[in-house]
């Protein structure tokens, strides 16, 4: 049998990727030229490598043919190996945070529970615990790992097949998430979430719903929102801003940026709000604030305990009971009640500086009078002695140069204490203005001065101190001394301005 | 730098502490006589000596002479109240680099170490 008539009884198929040869043997007359050189020969020509051959298949198709050429056969007898295509990577969360979210999740179990309960006496402090998983900034999330490793493949011609590499993994969210070597780390801090398909950090968070037992305490590094109520006696803190749409009862809020209550706060005199920044309420009701920056008050304060180190901005508002400190300007609509309820309003002032400045005054007078005794005492051992001995030499040196220090320690304390003055200085030019009334028993602190109002303003005032830091209103078109409306007497609860600093301000 | 203050007065040394350490100087040994200086000497290898003169034991102007028997590079500064020129001129040919008269104030002493510590370190 010539080559040409091996070419038409012999055929080979393949598989896609032609890693599997099968050889076709069609009928023939003349069986015997199908052997397996003959057959392994043909193969090499259609350039299959012999690595690649199975020489007992074909040895056993060539022997099935001899027997009984009349049956046409198929058998495989080339294979080269499939490639190994790299699997979908696995996400493997770093153990501290694997810790995290259980303990997160175990929290809303326990306070599911909690709810069911009706009995006070639980266990679990839920104000103290939280459900929320808080990432800081560069802490290690995850790991990629990659289940199998590609490996390429080759045909039965010696063909380099290419596994495909791993798929790029679409979850994890490049803004929040910085992936290097499979390693996850976290852009920036905030809440960690991870669903069936992603990962991400949320910078701030906005809960949906009420802040209870389900969420715990949140103390979150991002700015928070809070369109839920928040239970009484939970507490919220956030790294920047805070903004809640619904009222606030007995909580505790705190800020590192501005707080937003959209509508108010009804603190039962225990809610408290700590804001490093501004503060923009509905009303305030029965609450204790320490304010960073500005207040602005759309409705009413009552009872509460405000200290701002800015202004008070509430021309609408009134103002009835408790203490509001402003370090700057004040407006209000009416302060005080027609029913006289004692409101006090000091103005002028942050108290921290004024403990200071009166501390460093304190000192500089005792400092005072220990350098003035201990002059007095080389004054006498001066006039004691006619020619000093080595020994008198040394206990003068000692005395003076006590002195010298004392002295010395005078200055440091006096430019502190100018510091401060200075500081002090810069709210010297407060003023209230009230757009509708002063009611009879409110108490108004300026600097040097307190102020009792006994009986009623009624009608748009302005009271500030004079270029003498004497308290002065500007009343229906005039500008009086407040003394003609109020009892004004001195008092050092806010330290009087220093007269330099008034005409500098004005 | 290390400093050696040399005076058998506790005063004097404290008050030449504050002086050094208001100057930024703060690692100092002390000695209360000349004998306890010499013995702390090679332990402690200071960069400076400010010296007393009249001491127990062993007084400033022996400690300077034997001082200098071993080393004639480290500033010695005598810090005494003997005032006479020829003690001066003694003081200086033993050795000694500067001379401050007692009673001195902070800022004298301040100056004289520094204008000693300036010529020594340019010498």
């Amino acid at each position: 049998m010539s080559a040409y008539d091996l070419d038409t009884i012999l055929k080979l198929s393949y598989d896609e990727h032609k890693v599997v040869a099968t050889l076709h043997i069609a009928p023939c007359e003349n069986p015997g030229s199908v052997t397996p050189d003959m057959v392994t020969a043909y193969l090499e020509g259609q350039g299959i490598r012999r690595q690649f051959m199975y020489p007992k298949d074909i040895a056993e198709i060539c022997a099935e043919v001899g027997a009984d050429p009349s049956v046409p056969r198929a058998c495989v007898i080339a294979r080269g190996s499939e490639p190994v295509n790299a699997s979908k990577p696995e996400i493997v969360l770093d153990k501290e945070l694997a810790e995290q979210i259980d303990r997160a999740e175990r929290h809303k179990l326990d306070a599911q529970d909690a709810s069911k309960n009706t009995d006070d006496d639980q266990p679990i402090n839920f104000y103290e615990m939280s459900s929320i998983v808080i990432v800081v900034r560069g802490q290690r999330l995850a790991q990629i790992e990659q289940t199998t490793e590609p490996a390429d493949g080759v045909d039965v011609f010696g063909q380099s097949i290419p596994a495909s590499e791993s798929a790029t993994f679409d979850a994890i969210d490049p803004d929040s998430i910085q992936l290097k070597d499979n390693v996850c780390f976290a852009r920036h801090s905030g809440e960690f979430v991870q669903t069936a398909s992603s990962l991400r950090v949320n910078k701030n968070l906005e809960i949906q719903g009420d802040v209870d037992f389900s969420t715990g305490r949140i103390d979150f590094p991002g700015s928070v929102c809070i369109h839920g109520l928040i239970q009484d006696n939970f507490s919220v803190k956030s790294g920047k801003d805070l903004d809640i749409r619904s009222l606030v009862g007995r909580a505790t809020l705190e800020s590192l940026g501005s707080t937003f209550l959209a509508r108010g706060m009804a603190g039962k005199d225990k809610g408290k709000i700590i804001a490093w920044g501004d503060l923009v309420a509905g009303y305030l009701e029965s609450v204790h604030a320490s304010i960073g920056g500005d207040v602005r008050v759309k409705g009413e304060i009552t009872n509460s305990t405000l200290q701002i180190d800015g202004s008070l901005d509430a021309p609408n508002a009134s103002i009835r009971g408790g203490e509001i400190v402003v370090a700057k300007d004040a407006v209000a609509s009416t302060i005080g009640s027609e029913q006289g309820i004692t409101t006090v309003l000091v103005l002028g002032t942050i108290p921290a500086i004024e403990v200071l400045t009166r501390q460093a005054g304190e000192l500089e007078d005792k400092l005072e009078s220990v350098i003035e005794n201990r002059e007095k005492k080389l004054g006498s051992f001066n006039a004691a002695i006619g020619k000093p001995n080595a020994s008198q030499i040394e206990e003068r040196m000692e005395m003076e140069f006590a002195l010298h220090e004392l002295r010395s320690r005078r200055g440091v304390l006096t430019n502190a204490h100018q510091s401060l003055s200075r500081l002090r200085s810069r709210h010297s030019k407060c003023s209230l203005n009230v757009k509708r009334a002063i009611y009879t028993k409110t108490e108004l602190y300026l600097p040097g001065h307190r102020c009792v109002f006994e009986r009623d303003i009624i009608g748009e005032c302005t009271i500030s101190l004079d270029r003498k830091g004497i308290p002065v209103i500007e009343y229906r078109g005039e500008s009086k001394p407040l003394r003609d409306f109020a009892k004004v007497v001195s008092d050092e609860r806010v330290l009087a301005a220093d007269p330099d600093s008034i005409q500098n301000a004005a | 730098m290390r400093i050696m203050l040399i005076d058998d007065s506790k005063t004097m040394r404290n008050i030449q502490k504050s002086v050094l350490k208001q100057l930024g100087y703060t690692e100092l040994e002390e000695a209360c006589d000349g004998q306890d200086a010499l013995s702390k000497v090679s332990a402690f290898k200071p960069d400076l000596c400010l010296v007393d003169w009249n001491m127990p034991n062993m007084d400033g102007l022996t400690f300077v002479k034997k001082f200098r028997e071993t080393d004639k590079t480290t500033p010695l500064i005598m810090v005494t109240t003997e005032a006479e020129k020829s003690r001066v001129i003694e003081a200086i040919k033993a050795g000694v680099n500067n001379y401050v008269v007692k009673p001195f104030t902070p800022d004298l002493l301040s100056e004289r170490i520094t204008e000693t510590l300036s010529k020594c370190g340019a010498a």
